[in-house]
């Protein structure tokens, strides 16, 4: 009876922890991750001429064309941009890690949109925190050296993760093989493709952001002691912003503003740019994909002078 | 809880069995104590205010037992005592159970205009309430007598049988609650416990809900009003009476399985049922326990089979029509009893006429089986349906009653996927040709009252604690384990309801 417990404990615990660990697979090989897998191939392929680094979400993403800032600034810039909800600040200080492993850039840009940062983490449904495990899966150290809180929620996400099922079928795909592939539409429009719908607002939609999270406080302190400790320029921009919110929201501008130049980081301008309605993308931080060229130069010369 | 869930898995089972024969060691009585709150925890995870019943429902009944087992009260007290508390039990579960079926068929009928209660069912009422019936009846008849209120109580509330049966005899359990080798961890109980709850959570988890999903299909179509084909229909009965047949035998062997790790046996509850060549041997097998207290303690007293055969069917019949209603507060519940009523009185008549037979060619045992199956099947329809024009509905179509024999456009048609089909043919093989879990295990007999197996080498499988029984149960296990924790699929137990 003995021998046979013994072996059926160990036939379960050993297949169930190989399906975890190809869970955790499944985790690093992020084979569903769309733009991260493209940034991060982007920060491989930098080479030390590269002098202006941008970091950010959508609002930027799609706002900005790093190869007309380039000619502006008449410096190597690379957009970096992920996304919001998903990856937000959380990302931004992960990719910056990673590219200081490969050059060091004389400026580090970093534009999110407000609206991204005016939410608390508790309220995006464990996005954030699932952006910065799949950014940070390269870097395991990051994900548990940020604070308490985040390190007991990635506790928790992981927990998940290697109990889930689609994670399970990628980590098996990566052993046999499959490898993320990152659509054409990424290397044309150095980001996402663009809709050129526009975000219809239903009438309950308050243009008042409120009051900024401080949930994101910490990872702009991290970034600000990486920049220091590195000798970066690191500035930030709001992404532009549909221009109705911008009007209804200075209060939340002002202590957003606060909140991050407390954390050591310069901010360019206390308000974003605003994206008027005629301009307006699908959402209320996306602009018309044809106005790219535009909205590059208004933040090439917002933040002109601050570029070394 | 659920047997099925990662929480009672990983957590509550190993906690509780570590607790148990931790404590055990300094005192059975504090074990048992240890046992019947984590019993309670268990019923408690649903919804902590059922406890407001269980426990009542408990203390009352243990009142009533210690009174009926004491000498103080003359026949005529204690017979007035056990009315009172068997009325009290019945008053509770029609309070619970059948008021709002009792006031929604006033309203229907006309007869006042009564708003509907909407009085959540508590889990396993019906059959904690049947549990202390029979005690109470045991009690008063002075072949049972528990002083002892935390043996009562785990009695009562022992999380294997709680919220699903089997339905427990006091006699066959309280022995075991006092047995030395109760309260001593055996590696042999272990081995055939987890052995036969790992069959049992492989049954529910990969057969049984695997088949679900299609039969929710057909009864929801058919519930709004979708013509079906009559192969449509068919598969929704087939599928159903295959989904119930494994999630009942699974959560059989679970409770059986769990309770042996406490070194508890459990009744047998569930024998091949659909091995039956008759309706009268399908009632021997399937749901054994509840058979049985209809037949000690309704069937019986009714007059069971003394007061001629005119009477015996008739008892026959309010039996079934009774056991129907108390699986749910729905008339189709009634029908389902009643058309087993009806082919229980046709077996009986069939077998005054010619004799039962011992002796069977092998082609009438498989006639009797299909016929059998097929009955049970059509019967299934009417528990299964939501409401009667569902059931209706089904069998209208299963019969070709107005329905075509298969969907005109199979593109558009609510046909079992093949891999589903592919699952349900492998489980009806388990079903007619496989042994059972009790046959498997028969070297070991796990269950109280499971039939000796006259020839066990002539069984296909017989589980002995083997590297290979190691394997074969540990895959099953490992699907169980993988379904459960990476897919999250953790189906309810069909009878919970009831």
């Amino acid at each position: 009876m003995k021998s046979y417990l013994i072996t059926l404990i160990v036939i379960i615990t050993t297949a169930l922890a190989a399906m975890m660990s190809l869970a955790a697979i499944g985790v690093y090989a992020c084979l569903e991750c769309d733009v991260l897998p493209f940034q991060e191939s982007k920060i491989a392929a930098l080479t030390p001429d590269v002098e202006t680094v941008i970091l950010g979400d959508s609002s930027i993403g799609y706002g900005l064309d790093a190869k007309i800032f380039s000619e502006l600034s008449h410096q190597k810039t690379v957009s970096l941009a992920l996304t919001g909800y998903n990856y937000g600040i959380g990302g931004a200080y992960v990719l910056l890690t990673e590219v200081l492993s490969h050059v060091r850039p004389r400026n580090v840009l970093i534009a999110l949109s407000a609206q991204t940062l005016a939410v608390e983490m508790s309220k995006l449904k464990g996005k954030p925190i699932r952006g910065l495990v799949q950014a940070a899966r390269r870097h395991p150290r990051l994900l548990f050296t940020v604070n308490r809180e985040i390190s007991w929620d990635v506790a928790k996400e992981i927990g998940v993760e290697i109990f889930d099922e689609q994670l399970l079928m990628d980590g098996i795909a990566y052993v046999r093989g499959v490898r993320p592939v990152i659509a054409d539409d990424f290397f044309k429009y150095d980001y996402y493709a663009p809709g050129t719908d526009v975000v219809q607002l239903d009438g309950s939609f308050t243009y008042s952001l409120g009051a900024p999270s401080h949930d994101y406080d910490v990872f702009f302190q991290k970034i600000a002691r990486l920049c220091n400790a590195n000798g970066l320029n690191c500035i930030f921009m709001y992404g532009p912003l549909m221009q109705k919110v911008v009007e209804h929201s200075q209060l939340t501008f002002q202590m957003l503003t606060s909140q991050i130049e407390r954390a050591g980081i310069k901010v360019i301008r206390q308000s974003p740019i605003e994206i008027p309605d005629e301009d307006q993308g699908n959402t209320i931080n996306h602009i018309q994909p044809r106005l790219r060229a535009a909205y590059t130069k208004k933040a090439y010369d917002l933040v002109a002078d601050s570029l070394r | 809880m659920l047997f099925n869930s990662v929480a009672f898995i990983f957590v509550f089972l190993p906690a509780t069995l570590l607790i148990f024969f931790l404590v055990a060691k300094a005192s059975r009585v504090a074990a048992l104590c240890c046992l019947t709150v984590a019993s309670l925890i268990f019923y408690a995870q649903t919804d902590s205010r059922y406890l407001l019943i269980l426990v009542p429902s408990i203390l009352a009944n243990y009142l009533i037992g210690s009174a009926l087992s004491g000498e103080r009260l003359g026949d005529n007290g204690r017979f007035a005592i056990v009315t009172f508390g068997i009325a009290a039990n019945l008053a509770c579960l029609f309070t619970f159970k059948y008021l709002d079926l009792f006031i929604d068929t006033i309203d229907r009928l006309n007869l006042a205009d009564i708003g509907l209660l909407h009085i959540e069912l508590p889990l396993g009422i019906s059959f904690f309430t049947f549990t202390q019936i029979a005690f109470l009846v045991d009690a008063y008849q002075r072949k049972v007598s528990e002083p002892r209120f935390v043996n009562y109580a785990l009695f009562v509330s022992y999380f294997p049988h709680l919220v699903a049966g089997p339905i427990l005899h006091h006699a066959e359990m309280m022995p075991q609650f006092s047995a030395e080798g109760t309260f001593r961890p055996r590696l042999e109980n272990f081995a055939v416990g987890l052995s036969v709850f790992f069959i049992g959570l492989f049954k529910k988890v990969i057969l049984a809900d695997h088949l679900a999903p299609h039969v929710h299909r057909i009864f929801d179509a058919a519930g709004q009003g979708t013509g079906l084909s009559a192969l449509e229909g068919w598969s929704g009965a087939l599928f159903y009476a295959l989904q119930i047949y494994f999630d009942f035998s699974g959560y059989s062997d679970m409770a059986i399985g769990l309770s042996l790790l406490f070194g508890v046996r459990l009744p047998l509850n569930f024998n091949s049922p659909y091995k039956a060549v008759n309706i009268i041997e399908f009632w021997r097998r399937w749901h054994m326990t509840l058979s049985r207290f209809l037949r000690d303690y309704l069937y019986i007293p009714l007059g069971g089979s003394r007061a001629g055969e005119a009477r015996r069917l008739a008892n026959v019949m309010i039996v079934m029509l009774l056991g129907g209603l108390w699986h749910g507060a729905s008339w189709t519940f009634v029908i389902w009893g009643g058309l087993h009523g009806l082919y229980l009185m046709v077996n009986h008549a069939w077998q005054m006429l010619i004799g039962e037979k011992r002796t069977r060619s092998r082609l009438s045992v498989l006639a009797g089986r299909l016929v059998t199956f097929l009955l049970v099947t059509v019967a299934w329809v009417f528990f299964r349906s939501p409401t009667l024009d569902t059931a209706l509905s089904i069998a209208k179509s299963m019969f070709g009653l107005g329905a075509l024999l298969v969907p005109i456009d199979p593109a558009s048609s609510i046909l079992p996927s093949s891999d589903v089909a592919a699952i349900a043919a492998a489980a009806m093989a388990i079903v007619w040709l496989m042994p059972n879990t009790q046959e498997i295990m028969s070297l070991y007999q796990p269950a109280l009252n499971a039939p000796r197996q006259a020839d066990t080498g002539s069984l296909p499988f017989l589980w002995r604690p083997t590297i290979a029984c190691a394997a074969i149960v540990g895959t099953a296990a490992i699907a169980s384990l993988a379904t459960i924790i990476f897919e999250k699929r953790v189906g309810d137990f069909i009878y919970f309801q009831f």
